[in-house]
């Protein structure tokens, strides 16, 4: 396989919990605690996983709007944290993040043309008269009127705003583009309008993709691989196709069995999966995820499982599942 | 007779532009021991809907309808003061935000406690053994212990497990559940759904269940009534509606939501709804849905549909319902 566009070796992220007047650092947040993964030119890397799993700080890390506490990411083999200057402005040109809440994410006091246009004067990719000219095309691709340029954030809808944080992404013409949740504030109809855009977008201009959401049947829709995460960790990564139909880590299996299916012949999962995530603060010894497994033993509670790949392009981390 | 009967259910809410319809002569049945799904996009006016049966609508609102019966009694000819006896009661309500609806200032034991006093008689001390008693039954670890805490000391799922079990204490006929697992991860979603669904079981409750979503729909419901803009498109059992939804927004749905199994022989690109959902204040003419629709011929533009039977209580307002294959062949 070719080299890969952004590989993540061992990466973690703890968040000091300070506390008392001194602000001592009284614990961590273990956001995310070892995490390797790879994605490849021109493919899409799904990143699933439950609220406070750890996927977002993942995305950002990626995106570099956090720096890791242990471990390394590279972008076409340099390590990202080391670039500064004006490796860093080519970096940030290349890699773009979209973000989840189209509400939240646009600035209130910018037109729709000023937020797609910044990055085009910020980078210099176009000369300034021509500004105008591509934002009205970036309007257009992504399905929008170009007399929408003057209008402000406040105006659109959900779906029309998740449109112009695309086209601001897209604005630089980037390689790479970490889609943080971009379709689970929207509506059914709409998401799907959008996930199919991002799909075209990406045949037409060979972007990479790190899709990182909860809802797996949107997951597998878009990826060609997917990594499931629990708790600051993954469970396992495969083809999508094996991770949905043959899954080997119990979460897995579980997170599988637990998505309502739109068909009544299908019935509900018999056995959902009991209990809560646990807090990341003071998170379970071992493998994370016994607390809650059908399957857990002793060493489960002790010991934490290795990252092992049992058939090619599928690796997992569980105690009781065999080589 | 349908343990809650609602016909011709209208709402006008005045705003800073004038009156606007959030909902347009809305029909809904419900029968004793029956989960009845309510599914629709935001802004069609479920939640709406639901809040009109226990006369919950905000001040702005008007309501008029032809009928809303609960057990064979006309709610609207209702006092406010037998209206207060009914809510918690016989009626009770899951709201879709487990972290707001309850009161951040109260323990556990003590907002559960409250119906049973008021509704029941009970003294706090009786009420407290059987609100422990229902918080076990919704699968609550430590009953006795939980009920001492707040609300923030507990987790998103438990807390949503509370409001299910404040709803229970006093035995409802009738659950309205507003989006009950939308806020949740989908572990605790499952385990959310098979309790409502062990409850009803067990204690012969009906739930009017909102969602906007219709995998939660097909695996829980017995029948399902699909919202638009203001109005119920279709309705029917869920295996029929599922099997062959007849207006071309139910259809629509189904094929926007990408499947974690897909059916052999589904195409590799979801079908999306072009459009959005039109405004309550700016309602295009004739069929609110036409100018989304496929299949829209002239008529959709101008004429209101009206309700086309298809047997089976299986009903869709569209003016091509049960031949839509036709209408396209021909265009």
């Amino acid at each position: 396989m070719s080299e890969p566009l952004v590989e993540l070796r061992d990466v973690a992220k703890w968040f000091p919990i300070t506390a008392g007047l001194m602000q001592l650092t009284v614990g961590h947040v273990q956001a995310v605690d070892g995490v390797s993964l790879k994605v490849h030119r021109g493919e899409t890397l799904g990143l699933v996983g439950e609220s406070g799993c750890g996927k977002s700080t993942l995305g950002r890390m990626v995106a570099r709007l956090l720096t890791p506490t242990r471990g390394q990411i590279t972008y076409a083999g340099k390590a990202t944290h080391a670039l500064r200057g004006r490796a860093l402005a080519g970096f940030r040109r290349k890699a773009q993040i979209i973000f989840q809440d189209p509400y939240s994410s646009l600035n209130p006091r910018m037109t729709a043309g000023s937020i797609i246009g910044e990055g085009l004067y910020i980078h210099r990719t176009v000369p300034r008269g021509e500004v105008r000219q591509r934002v009205r095309e970036l309007l257009e691709r992504v399905g929008l009127d170009r007399s929408d340029e003057s209008r402000y954030a406040h105006e659109f809808s959900g779906g029309q705003r998740q449109r112009i944080g695309i086209a601001r992404a897209l604005a630089v013409e980037p390689e790479f583009i970490v889609c943080d949740e971009p379709v689970s504030a929207l509506d059914v109809s709409i998401q799907a309008q959008i996930v199919e855009l991002l799909r075209d977008l990406q045949g037409e201009l060979g972007l990479s993709y790190l899709f990182i959401a909860h809802d797996l049947a949107v997951v597998r829709h878009i990826s060609d691989r997917i990594a499931v995460m629990y708790l600051g960790r993954l469970c396992e990564e495969a083809p999508r196709d094996v991770i949905c139909d043959a899954p080997v880590h119990p979460y897995t299996q579980a997170l599988l069995s637990a998505v309502p299916e739109p068909d009544p012949a299908i019935p509900l999962s018999p056995t959902p999966l009991p209990g809560d995530v646990p807090s990341p603060i003071d998170p379970p010894p071992g493998c994370r995820f016994a607390p809650r497994c059908p399957r857990a033993e002793a060493i489960c509670r002790t010991e934490q499982p290795a990252w092992r790949e049992v058939s090619p392009g599928h690796f997992v981390a569980c105690h009781a599942v065999d080589p | 007779m349908a343990l809650l009967n609602i016909e011709g259910l209208t709402i006008d809410f005045r705003g800073l532009d004038g009156v606007v319809r959030a909902l347009y002569g809305v029909e809904l049945a419900v029968e004793d021991g029956e989960i009845v799904g309510l599914v629709g996009e935001s802004g069609c006016g479920k939640s709406q809907t639901c809040l009109a049966i226990p006369r919950l609508i905000h001040a702005s609102g008007t309501v008029h309808a032809d009928r809303i019966e609960f057990e064979n009694e006309d709610l609207q000819a209702y006092s406010e003061r037998k209206m207060r006896r009914l809510r918690g009661n016989k009626i009770s309500m899951v709201f879709q935000e487990p972290m707001t609806s309850l009161n951040p200032c109260l323990t556990i034991g003590e907002q559960l406690s409250e119906p049973l006093v008021l509704h029941r008689g009970l003294s706090w001390g009786q009420a407290r053994d059987e609100v422990a008693q229902m918080l076990g039954r919704v699968g609550i670890p430590d009953p006795a212990q939980r009920c001492r805490e707040f609300p923030h000391q507990l987790s998103g799922g438990m807390r949503q497990r509370a409001m299910i079990a404040m709803a229970l204490v006093c035995e409802p006929r009738l659950l309205i559940a507003d989006e009950p697992t939308t806020a949740l991860d989908v572990t605790v979603q499952a385990q959310i759904l098979s309790l409502m669904v062990r409850l009803r079981d067990e204690t012969g409750a009906a739930i009017l269940l909102v969602t906007h979503n219709l995998g939660v729909i097909a695996q829980t419901c017995d029948r399902v009534s699909v919202m638009y803009a203001g109005r119920i498109v279709e309705s029917g059992t869920t295996e029929r509606i599922f099997a062959r939804p007849e207006h071309p927004y139910t259809r629509g749905l189904m094929h926007s939501v990408p499947r974690l199994r897909p059916p052999s022989g589904a195409g590799n690109r979801l079908e999306a709804i072009p459009g959005s959902v039109p405004s309550i204040a700016a309602m295009p003419p004739g069929c609110p849905f036409h100018p989304r629709c496929k299949f829209a011929d002239s008529i959709c533009a101008e004429q209101l549909p009206e309700y086309c039977e298809l047997g089976g209580g299986h009903r869709a307002l569209c003016h091509f319902a049960g031949r839509l294959e036709e209408g396209q062949a021909g265009q």
